[in-house]
């Protein structure tokens, strides 16, 4: 019975290969009574392809996974919103900087919403320092100013590094002010842009 | 029973290798799956997710002010412009010439893509010898096959009215085959002050195709440009660039675009030549690129001038050059071989990318008398000083300079300065417009030896060569008897009427003037071979060697020219003399301030007479040399060019410096004639009254530190390129280590990035396409 299906196994791996040999040692055993001394020696060249498959497979699946950890090393984009919450008083400007640390670089600088919609400006000399200070104003009147929590800009990055590249951004607003160009108390948040198709 | 063991282990052995693979796919799932899009939103640091580990960065210190910036932002939104065609009108000046050239275009009509635009069908041939108005010539049934009448008004006709005279007025209609490209429309919006104008120029991308597509175009703007801003426009969202390292930018760029993300990129190739790429274009869709930039005006012969470049001229490489700027024909990308390349339309195309372009011009004195050299133009005033030039929506092809010229009311230009405090009040950046004293004209002409050397080549072949032969004739007749002169032609070879340098007798010139009117438009141009013959027979020590250079300038190795002429000038002036519409002025330009000389240019739509007489006054009488700028009470650093030029009858020079602390004190200007030292001009300016709110000034003078350097990196003196690059970087400017990316990260576009479109653009008015286009792949 045990011989039935090795023989049935031996077909298999025929089907699969279409080893040439595995049949003629097949057909050997088939036609010879089995000895212990040419057992062993079939064994070999059956699993020679079976074992040239799982190399294969194993090959395959090594790659696969060498190519997700390399593109987890690969740069990628993220956005990131910078929100500033002027506590109720209308934001008539802002001056604010983003440090960004080793391995991760500003490819834009987007403007954010209502009448922060134009993008702000940046000042190069601070880039070349890997932090960006950005401003921007607006001249409406004190009303139609955002009071509250506010995208004022979204900051486009590159990183890269993968898994083993800490980064952080460090932010500072340096001043904010009202639409007559008092200080104003407020804080900034930065916070990751959740796109739709990410 | 072994082998029922080793069957056991193989099992086993199986069982454990599978278990291997499906752990390594799991833990690659796991990775793939670990990222995590919530930041850290902790006081002062946002985690990013690119990895577990956070490293703690501390806050910087309060930065100083930003640096300025131009505050205003140029609408992105245009309305639908109606088929330019390309009609003219008269110009309604004096004076001029008047020049007739037959084009032919075929009436092939493909379907529009714009159901907006609509070109004028057919209509019998006209033939008019009489010069036109504008509005006749406006009005007048345009055809397919039509006889072009260019009237050209002399510069300095009335301003008032309108359209502009003194306008290249042209009278035609192109028909042909509509060419879909991705780029729609360019809008140009130009402020001019005193003698600085902030340029915004915006470039309408358009995705016609049914499937994603990158864009390239290839486009000029002036060499002196400062571009310093660059925001890209996606819908109603704009992403204002960042100013990277050339190579790193390109890099950031590549990712973008193979991830599938929007981008765009800009890079220099020549100090006047540009490559916009903007990546991801989804089908149907419009992207904006705006840049803006600043730089300063010429003002010669009592004209300011304003150009804005519309097309890059068919450039001729050197065999074995690979870095020029190849000239193929539309579709034949990569047939040049060279690093940059621009594709062009053929005469019997035409293109949906049409141009608009205003100019306010605020001159500070009343302007009296305004000219179009090459478009038709409308002006109108806009208060004391004020004026707003606005291109007809019938002269829309890029295919010309626009050239803006105006003169104020009173006497010759002042000396002018502007002044720009740093925010931070620890200094600022101050520009000084140095004008020759007006008793250079009157000091003794000086015998000159006259060489002219004439580009011959393909891209002359036609109106430019005749243009070039007409001013070499006047400039002959301008000859005194003390002169001696020498006549050089160049294409792909060079050839020179006289063994050496002849005096200008009646004779000579008679023979100079059938050498000169036998000369055809042919070949490669060979601009070194002319250098050579031009600068290498025996100088004349008795006379000044004034070497005039007419040419449109189309050639891909400029550096290599430039480095020639200095190599050979040995006291000689080099003069240079632009021909054509769209003329390359970066060579040009520099060829005369290597030289130790000046540019003139000759459009197509000018009279010589006047630009030779012009250029006959400047070059033949002495020039105030040794220009000193003293700056009494105010500490000046870094004061560009470092080398000031010589000063010569009607051409004013600008430089630019650095000071500290506070602009107080005088500045005091002089220089000597003839070794007189500071007797033939000294004038006194203060600082103090003429400090201005245009940041500009700053972005003025860091390119022209940027040229300054890139001047001595042609004198091969030293490597600058790190220099220029911090200048760029920390000024924000484009230069040729240095580009503009924009990237929105936001969305990622589906599918591949596309297929890369490049936009064809036509020849140059005047220019024969036949000569200068490069059909096939050279191997």
């Amino acid at each position: 019975m045990k011989g039935v299906k090795f023989v049935k196994f031996v077909q298999v791996v025929k089907f699969v290969v279409g080893a040439r040999q595995i049949r003629a040692a097949t057909v050997r055993e088939r036609q010879a009574p089995l000895q212990p001394c040419r057992t062993v020696a079939p064994l070999r060249s059956r699993l020679r392809w079976p074992l040239v498959l799982w190399v294969v497979l194993i090959g395959v699946c090594l790659a696969q996974a060498s190519d997700q950890v390399a593109a987890l090393q690969r740069p990628r984009f993220v956005a990131v919103d910078v929100v500033v919450d002027s506590k109720g008083v209308g934001l008539g400007a802002y001056q604010l900087e983003v440090k960004t640390p080793v391995g991760t670089e500003i490819v834009g600088l987007e403007g954010g919403e209502g009448l922060f919609a134009e993008a702000p400006f940046y000042d190069p000399k601070a880039l070349m320092g890997r932090r960006i200070v950005m401003a921007a104003f607006s001249t409406q009147g004190a009303e139609k100013l955002p009071h509250g929590p506010t995208r004022v800009a979204r900051l486009h990055l590159q990183t890269s590094g993968g898994a083993g590249g800490g980064a952080g951004l460090d932010k500072k607003l340096v001043v904010a002010t009202d639409s007559h160009g008092k200080t104003i108390p407020a804080d900034v948040t930065l916070k990751i842009f959740e796109g739709a198709n990410r | 029973m072994r082998s029922r063991k080793r069957l056991s282990a193989l099992r086993m052995w199986t069982l454990l290798m599978a278990g291997l693979v499906l752990a390594g796919l799991v833990w690659t799932w796991a990775c793939s799956s670990s990222l995590t899009r919530e930041g850290n939103k902790q006081s002062g640091t946002l985690l990013l997710p690119t990895g577990d580990r956070v490293s703690a960065v501390s806050l910087m210190p309060a930065s100083p002010a930003i640096a300025s910036s131009p505050s205003e932002q140029f609408e992105s939104q245009f309305a639908q412009r109606p088929s330019p065609g390309l009609r003219g009108g008269g110009g309604g000046g004096s004076g001029g010439i008047r020049a007739t050239e037959k084009h032919q275009y075929q009436n092939v009509m493909s379907p529009p893509y714009d159901s907006e635009r609509s070109l004028v069908p057919p209509s019998p041939t006209m033939r008019s010898e009489k010069p036109r108005s504008s509005a006749q010539a406006a009005s007048s049934t345009l055809s397919n096959e039509e006889l072009l009448v260019i009237e050209k008004s002399q510069v300095g006709a009335a301003g008032k009215e309108m359209p502009i005279p003194g306008g290249g007025t042209l009278a035609a209609e192109v028909g042909g085959k509509m060419v879909t490209v991705p780029l729609k429309h360019t809008e140009v919006s130009a402020e001019v002050s005193g003698y600085i104008a902030s340029v915004g120029v915006v470039q309408q991308f358009e995705n016609p195709y049914s499937e994603k597509i990158e864009a390239t175009y290839v486009f000029p703007l002036p060499q002196d440009a400062g571009v310093n801003d660059f925001v890209m426009t996606i819908g109603d969202r704009h992403i204002r660039g960042i100013i990277r390292e050339r190579e790193e930018a390109r890099k950031i760029y590549e990712e973008a675009k193979s991830q599938g993300y929007v981008a765009s990129l800009m890079t220099q190739e020549r100090p006047n030549i540009f490559t916009q790429n903007v990546a991801n274009i989804e089908p149907g869709k419009r992207i904006d690129v705006s840049i803006r930039y600043f730089h300063t005006l010429t003002y010669k012969n009592g004209w300011y001038e304003w150009v804005y470049p519309m097309v890059v001229g068919p450039r001729y490489n050197p065999a074995g050059s690979t870095d020029g700027v190849g000239a193929v024909a539309k579709g034949n990308q990569g047939a040049s071989g060279q690093k940059t390349e621009v594709q062009y339309l053929h005469p019997t195309e035409r293109s949906g990318h049409d141009i608009g372009l205003t100019v306010k011009v605020d001159a500070g004195m009343k302007i009296a008398e305004m000219a179009s050299v090459n478009h038709i133009a409308h002006r109108r005033d806009d208060g004391e000083g004020g004026a707003v030039v606005t291109l007809d929506a019938t002269d829309a092809i890029p295919n010309k300079d626009f050239v803006l010229r105006w003169k104020v009311a009173g006497e010759s230009a002042r000396p002018a300065m502007f002044v720009h405090k740093d925010k931070d009040g620890k200094g600022g950046t101050f520009s000084l417009m140095i004008v020759p004293p007006e008793s250079l004209a009157s000091l003794p002409r000086r015998p000159l030896e006259m060489v002219f050397v004439v580009d011959t080549s393909g891209s002359m072949s036609g109106r430019p060569i005749a243009q070039a032969k007409a001013a070499v004739q006047v400039a002959l007749g301008k000859m005194h008897a003390d002169d001696t002169f020498q006549i050089v032609k160049f294409a792909n070879s060079a050839d020179q009427l006289f063994p050496t340098a002849m005096p200008a007798t009646a004779e000579n010139v008679v023979e100079s003037q059938k050498y000169v009117k036998a000369m055809q438009g042919d070949g490669g141009t060979e601009m070194l071979t002319g250098i050579n013959k031009a600068m290498d027979f025996p100088r004349d020590p008795n006379r000044t060697r004034v070497v005039a250079f007419l040419t449109d300038g189309y050639i891909g190795n400029e550096v290599q020219i430039l480095k020639a002429l200095h190599q050979k000038l040995e006291g000689g002036r080099v003069f240079s003399f632009g021909v054509g519409t769209s003329v390359n002025r970066y060579l040009l330009d520099w060829m005369a301030v290597v030289g130790q000389g000046d540019a003139a240019y000759l459009s197509l739509n000018e009279a010589p007479e006047p630009v030779m007489d012009a250029y006959f006054e400047k070059i033949s009488h002495p020039a105030l040399a040794n220009v000193k700028v003293e700056c009494k009470g105010m500490e000046v650093t870094d004061v560009y060019p470092r080398r000031i030029p010589e000063l010569f009858v009607g051409r004013p020079i600008v430089i630019a410096g650095r000071f500290k602390g506070a602009p107080t004190g005088e500045v005091v200007v002089s220089g000597k004639v003839g070794g007189k030292e500071g007797e033939a001009m000294k004038f006194v300016m203060s600082p103090a009254g003429r400090v201005t709110e245009n940041a500009g000034i700053n972005t003025v003078w860091a390119r022209m530190k940027i040229a300054d350097l890139e001047l001595e990196g042609i004198w091969g003196e030293r490597n600058v390129s790190q220099e220029v690059k911090n200048v760029a970087l920390e000024h924000g400017l484009m230069s040729a280590y240095t580009s503009f990316i924009a990237v929105d990260s936001t969305r990622k576009t589906e599918g591949d990035h596309g297929t890369t479109v490049a936009v064809p653009v036509p020849v140059p008015e005047g220019v024969r396409y036949d000569t200068t286009v490069q059909e096939r792949r050279t191997d």
